[in-house]
């Protein structure tokens, strides 16, 4: 064979090599979305049920809620696996909408199963989730502190536990009166339209381990609430929130889907589930708020 | 170890002792007459014989066995006049040189650019050389960068025209090993990975081992990039400035007694432009420079003992009040310094040692509404290492060294005045090789090696083969093959996008170093006089990839295995290279086919098996072809034309092809969730680029030599897609472009004296 020949012969390959496509587009595929997240120690929350819309189409919920399922939440014996100890039917009250049809308070520490069945087709969606410990904001917080005072506003958590790791925190702040005028300089400089005031209105830190909190002789934590999860002077309630591994994980994957983690721009993934039959979050949680005045330094 | 590694220096020297006194040598070092300047690579042969070498990192050669008699010493590097002497040997002779190469220059009108050494250049497997000249003679943006030049070889790419990022061979850039001086750099960027921080002026040498690297080296999976400072004019003082539009540059060599200097010195110079931006925009920094100095002294104790100090210190700093109550703030560089000692127990037995330090830090500052957040991270590493390069007989060519470091990453953050994560990691490496170059004949040329690992947390020991087989059946054929396994300990997390708040992280208990093997096919060719065509064909795995878990909200409390996600991949390709070497147009047309795929558990899922292995996908940089078409153009004595084309298929990316709403109870942003399919397997549009550069030399005020030079960056214009952003206050959704650089002219001012 000449170099001629073997030249030729490797660019044949090469161009059948490389317009093999090894890694096609999917096309889209819908999915029933669930949301529901149980907190402990209140009654069950209602359920969302709906699809997925193409990344193209408008999205509307009411449109895309998914009515006429069989929803039931089992309330079970012991861990995932076992048999239901209570069965809680829920009710399809507006599109895509469903509640409980008995009065329940989630117990905490306990498993709970959410089981949907649909019709036509037969489908089924299973999930599960453990409710996380109560605890509570012991120790009395301030009734007012001014704002970026050397006085930090701190809240002292009692002990609690999740099954497996160390509690993970979200808290979050809830303004109660969000105006313009009461908005502090970092977010009165964020400020663009109407649209900010309801999202600075209810601030979330984000996922917050145990571990980053002062852990006290007597198991208790103490967190120093840092001022720049305040949007609002005025009453604020600080809600503290503990959270299963189903919301830990939605969450955590969520919020890197558009950037911020150390993925390569675009390189997008999905959610992590928790959900068999279904996307979405069938979560639970445990809480505690206070309530305090934040005064504006006279600066 | 220690002590293996004594015995075996202990029995090179015996038997250098016991050489029989028959025949004779020559030895010495290979050096540019104008600078004094040791030269790398530089070929030596004795001509109608097969007897011949290259000069090793050092300018030094040495050629034994030699029966006695009278020959033509002849001796070529690219961009110098042939160099021949004759010798006379008498028996036992051990002649020793200093071969003095001129420069060639362009004399009369005619212009004649010609390198016969080229064509009998000495090109290892996997191997790759940027001439400095090169280097900053290529258009760049605001900045002659080397790592811009080296994105234009075959194999070698960008993540985008923001970052000057090496990803090689299907590698991120952490898999390659970056040497300044023989010393680790572990963040070489300016401006947040925009550029790289080696100054063009400092440089003598760039060498690039792309895969398949020897024994010598170890450390990183993929490739090994070493760069060499100057020694400094041995002759006279001498002296550069460039004033350019993004920063401005100056150096100083010359002459000591029995050595050498030279200091180089860069600093942006952005501040007017920021000014001037200020005025109209809010969101620009009060404060953005880099600045970096390179230096190196060099001691002739003697004609066998050489000694050199080489530092090297950068750092970038930025002020960035980005909001009325919110601020950033970033100090980040590196620090290194080298103290080198080159001795020469005898003609057959070579040495070299050297003390190497290194830093890198990063202290990002945030304080936004009063809540301040303070990183403090330090990497040093300090290290030792001694090689030796023996040569029993003309067949055979024996090195060996040791490489043992203590490498310390201390990171430290605090959130709201608390501690809120303390790692210190404190480990010691030690590696050994030894390595035997066996040319058995004219024909081929075996080098195999072994190299010894040991990471101290873990306790890690690893063994590394390799070996290259060179088979050249004629003078224009050199056929070539390699295998290696290599092992790496460390990890970086970084970001494609911004390099500032780089940390790296090493394998521990519980961690294992990742490994791989690579097998490379090549060959070099001549097929016409003074072209050049190239062609390998690489295939490489990585195991045990460990690296950040990307979905990691929080590290606060975890154990240290569970802050990674560890995976696998590999990487094969076709790299082609054809080379026009002198004349008035010199350049490459450079092609690269290439696949690279990455494998986590969980990650790239069919969306209702999450927990399974995960699904391979090819990283964002992957691309498939790539083109790269480099040419100069010497127009006149005065005016020279340099041109940069660059075509590669678009990256990859994730097409979004479904979404949904939620409302979560701890906020209000309602977040929008988007589902995918698989992973990267869109394509961005293909990218393409033409850059120009005009050089104009002359003099400046009959003081010295000056060159102006002009350049078009991206001159078309064209709008290349970093990635796609996604406007959620539109329904149905919008994609938008994020784009890469559009047309840049720039301008420079070079003056030498």
């Amino acid at each position: 064979m000449t170099m001629k020949n073997i030249f030729l012969t490797i660019l044949s390959l090469m161009f059948i090599v490389s317009s093999c496509d090894l890694y096609p587009q999917d096309e889209y595929e819908e999915f029933y979305v669930v949301e529901s997240y149980l907190v402990a120690n209140r009654q069950l929350p209602l359920l969302k049920l709906s699809t997925t819309a193409p990344a193209t189409e408008v999205y509307n919920f009411d449109n895309l809620g998914v009515n006429n399922a069989t929803v039931q939440v089992f309330l079970l014996e012991g861990a995932e696996g076992t048999n239901p100890e209570q069965v809680f039917s829920y009710t399809n009250t507006a599109p895509g909408i469903y509640e409980a049809t008995v009065q329940h308070d989630v117990l905490p520490t306990r498993t709970y199963q959410l089981n949907i069945t649909f019709p036509d087709p037969v489908e089924e969606v299973n999930a599960f989730t453990i409710v996380p410990d109560t605890f509570s904001v012991i120790g009395g917080v301030p009734s007012s502190i001014v704002y970026q005072s050397t006085e930090q506003l701190e809240v002292t958590l009692s002990e609690s536990s999740y099954p497996g790791r160390q509690n993970v925190y979200i808290f979050n702040t809830i303004a109660g009166e969000p105006i313009v005028e009461n908005l502090t300089p970092l977010y009165a400089d964020f400020y663009e339209d109407e649209d900010d005031l309801e999202d600075f209105a209810n601030l979330s830190s984000g996922i917050l381990n145990e571990a980053n909190f002062d852990e006290n002789p007597d198991g208790t934590v103490t967190v120093r609430y840092p001022w720049l999860a305040v949007a609002y002077f005025g009453d604020s309630r600080i809600v503290a929130n503990t959270i299963d591994d189903n919301i830990y994980d939605f969450v955590r994957s969520q919020s890197v889907q558009l950037g911020g983690s150390t993925l390569s721009p675009g390189e997008i993934q999905n959610v992590i589930y928790r959900m068999e039959g279904a996307i979405g979050v069938f979560g639970a949680i445990a809480s505690d708020t206070i309530q305090t005045d934040i005064q504006r330094p006279s600066f | 170890m220690q002590k293996y590694i004594l015995a075996v220096a202990l029995l090179l020297l015996v038997s250098t002792a016991t050489t029989a006194q028959n025949t004779a040598s020559i030895s010495g070092y290979i050096k540019d007459k104008n600078t004094g300047e040791t030269l790398i690579s530089a070929n030596i042969a004795l001509m109608g014989t097969t007897r011949g070498t290259s000069s090793n990192t050092l300018g030094y050669f040495s050629l034994t066995n030699i029966p006695p008699g009278t020959y033509t010493l002849v001796c070529s590097y690219i961009g110098f006049e042939f160099y021949e002497q004759e010798i006379t040997l008498e028996p036992g002779e051990r002649l020793q040189l200093e071969i003095e190469l001129v420069p060639q220059v362009f004399e009369g009108d005619e212009i004649v650019v010609e390198s016969e050494a080229e064509k009998e250049r000495q090109k290892d497997i996997g191997t790759a050389q940027v001439q400095t000249e090169l280097i900053k003679a290529l258009p760049s943006v605001f900045e002659a960068d080397v790592f811009r030049s080296l994105q234009l070889l075959p194999g070698v790419k960008a993540a985008s025209d923001f970052s000057s990022g090496l990803y090689i061979r299907g590698g991120s850039p952490d898999q390659t090993l970056i040497l300044l001086d023989r010393t680790t750099v572990y963040n070489p960027s300016h401006f947040f990975g925009f550029f790289s921080t080696f100054n063009p002026d400092a440089i003598k040498d760039v060498r690039l081992y792309k895969g398949g690297y020897p024994a010598e080296y170890g450390g990183r999976l993929g490739s090994v990039l070493s760069i060499y400072n100057k020694d400094g004019n041995r002759n006279d003082m001498r002296g550069s400035v460039t004033l350019g539009m993004l920063a401005s540059r100056a150096l100083i060599e010359g002459p000591i007694k029995n050595g050498s200097y030279m200091f180089a010195a860069r600093r942006s110079t952005l501040e007017p432009l920021l000014a001037a931006l200020r005025s109209n925009n809010d969101n620009i920094p009060s404060k953005f420079y880099f600045l970096d100095f390179n230096g190196k002294i060099n001691y002739d104790a003697s004609l066998n003992n050489k000694f050199n100090l080489a530092f090297y210190s950068g750092s970038d700093r930025v002020n960035f009040p980005f909001a009325d109550d919110g601020e950033f703030s970033l100090n980040y560089g590196n620090q290194t310094l080298s103290g080198n000692w080159t001795h020469i127990f005898s003609e057959k037995l070579f040495s070299n040692f050297v003390v190497t330090g290194s830093r890198y830090f990063n202290f990002p500052e945030f304080e936004i509404a009063g809540t301040p957040f303070e990183r403090d991270n330090n990497i040093y590493d300090l290290s030792i290492k001694a090689d030796l390069e023996y040569l029993p007989n003309e067949k055979h060519q024996i090195s060996t060294g040791i490489w043992s470091g203590v490498f310390t990453l201390r990171l430290e953050d605090r959130f709201d005045n608390q501690d809120s994560f303390s790692s210190r990691i404190h480990s010691r490496y030690n590696s050994f090789y030894v390595q035997d170059t066996w040319e058995p004949n004219e024909l081929w040329r075996i080098v195999s090696g072994l190299r010894f690992n040991y990471f101290s947390d873990g306790q890690y020991l690893r063994l590394e083969p390799r070996v290259s087989i060179e088979y050249k059946p004629s003078n224009r054929v050199r056929l070539q093959a390699a295998y290696g396994r290599y092992n790496q300990f460390l990890t970086l997390i970084t970001n494609e996008a911004f390099s500032g708040f780089d940390v790296w992280l090493t394998s521990d208990d519980g961690v294992a170093p990742a490994y791989g093997d690579q097998f490379v096919l090549g060959a070099k060719t001549i097929p016409f006089s003074n072209y050049g065509f190239d062609a390998e064909i690489y295939y490489r795995s990585m195991n045990d990839l460990f690296e950040l878990d990307p979905f990691l909200p929080d590290a606060a409390g975890l154990d240290y295995p569970d802050l990674f996600r560890v995976g696998n991949g590999h990487a094969y390709g076709l790299e082609m290279m054809f080379e026009k070497r002198t004349g008035r147009l010199t350049g490459f047309v450079g092609y690269t086919l290439g696949y690279t795929w990455r494998r986590f558990p969980g990650f790239n899922s069919p969306i209702f098996e999450q927990t399974s292995a995960g699904r391979y996908y090819p990283p964002k940089y992957d691309r498939r072809h790539d083109v790269n078409l480099v040419l100069t153009y010497q127009l006149s004595r005065k005016w020279k034309l340099t041109s940069a084309w660059v075509f590669a298929t678009g990256q990859s990316y994730t097409e979004v092809l479904g979404r949904y709403a939620i409302d979560q109870p701890w906020n209000n942003d309602d977040p929008n969730v988007l589902t995918v399919g698989k992973v990267n397997a869109s394509r961005l549009p293909d990218y393409h680029r033409l850059d120009l550069s005009f050089a104009r030399t002359g003099t400046f005020f009959g003081l010295g030599s000056a060159e102006w030079q002009f350049q078009i960056i991206n001159v078309y214009s064209r709008r290349n897609v970093w990635f796609y952003t996604f406007d959620f206050d539109t329904n149905p959704i919008t994609r938008d472009e994020i784009t890469l650089l559009p047309i840049i002219p720039a301008v420079s001012y070079t003056v030498k004296f």
